[in-house]
């Protein structure tokens, strides 16, 4: 298996979207990681019938008994999670291995106290430490919410955001 | 290449697609959007197209989505891109909707009969009834 493309973005699976970005990295399918969804019948059915691409929807859990299965595989897959501490426990705690250094990052949606990043963008101080993990075990981070928009990186903000 | 895309609609359903496009894409560029708003009047509305039109006029295509075929913004939009000569490098297309302004957004090259079946396939694509999914998910 291959993980051509990691992103982060509040909607999961956005149809439209994952079908542009899939005209810049392979994809032959979605892994998608978060635990509400995946327990919820109705929210697994709308996300897997976003895109025309297949879709799995997993909680973390279940993502991590099925690597060594995902492994096996020869298709490449986008690996996408609702919210970058989930990102951060997939890379970091669990040191999940993929073949790209770099995440995107899509919709967060502003909450209460959240801090902008970029165009639809924004996130909590939790959130602000949950990246700077991820970039600390040397990854790219791009907020960026499809290939032809504004780009920000977080090594341009984290110090600004950090010391919020 | 240059594309100005005009999103043109009955009441505020234009503002409010380009406005919903910006929370999926991003800023816009080139993209304009007119109303024919309740009391305003089709001459108003008649007037502030021709004003638009002549500021995209030199564009190297323009295309335009309607809310509605045959509703008044949609033939004004014809009639005057026909009055001006720029109807040969335009595409007029109906229906209007969010998958629709965001798949003529993910397009780079230039849309010709090819890439405007695209377009409508994807306007159309959006619409179905959900269906739960029993089935779990399969091997990967």
């Amino acid at each position: 298996m291959s993980i051509t493309f990691v992103r982060i973005d509040d909607r999961i699976i956005h149809g439209q979207v994952v079908t542009r970005w899939s005209m810049e990295y392979p994809c032959d399918g979605i892994l998608a990681v978060n635990d509400n969804a995946a327990k919820d019948p109705i929210l697994r059915t709308a996300l897997k019938s976003a895109s025309s691409k297949k879709a799995f929807i997993y909680s973390y859990e279940e993502f991590l008994g099925k690597i060594d299965q995902a492994v096996k595989s020869d298709k490449k897959y986008f690996l996408i999670t609702k919210d970058p501490i989930t990102m951060s426990k997939l890379l970091v705690d669990s040191n999940l291995k993929i073949e790209t250094k770099k995440i995107n990052v899509g919709p967060q949606s502003a909450r209460t106290g959240t801090i902008h990043v970029n165009n639809n963008a924004d996130i909590t101080i939790e959130e602000a430490q949950a990246y700077e993990k991820i970039f600390n075990s040397g990854y790219e981070i791009d907020f960026r919410l499809v290939p032809d928009s504004k780009s920000v990186s977080w090594s341009q903000v984290r110090t600004r955001i950090l010391n919020k | 290449m240059l594309r100005s895309i005009l999103i043109v609609s009955h009441g505020t359903l234009a503002k409010g697609v380009y406005e919903a496009a910006t929370m999926i894409y991003g800023e816009l560029d080139n993209v304009y959007y007119l109303c024919l708003e309740k009391d305003m009047g089709i001459e108003t509305f008649k007037q502030n197209l021709e004003k638009l039109i002549e500021k995209i006029s030199e564009s190297d295509e323009i295309i335009v989505m309607a809310d509605l075929k045959g509703g008044s913004p949609y033939t004004k939009a014809l009639t005057l891109l026909s009055e001006k000569g720029l109807l040969s490098k335009s595409k007029v297309i109906s229906g209007l909707n969010l998958p629709m302004i965001l798949s003529v957004l993910f397009i780079n090259n230039k849309i010709t009969e090819k890439e405007v079946e695209e377009i409508i396939n994807s306007a159309k694509g959006g619409i179905g009834l959900f269906e739960v999914d029993t089935q779990d998910n399969d091997e990967l």
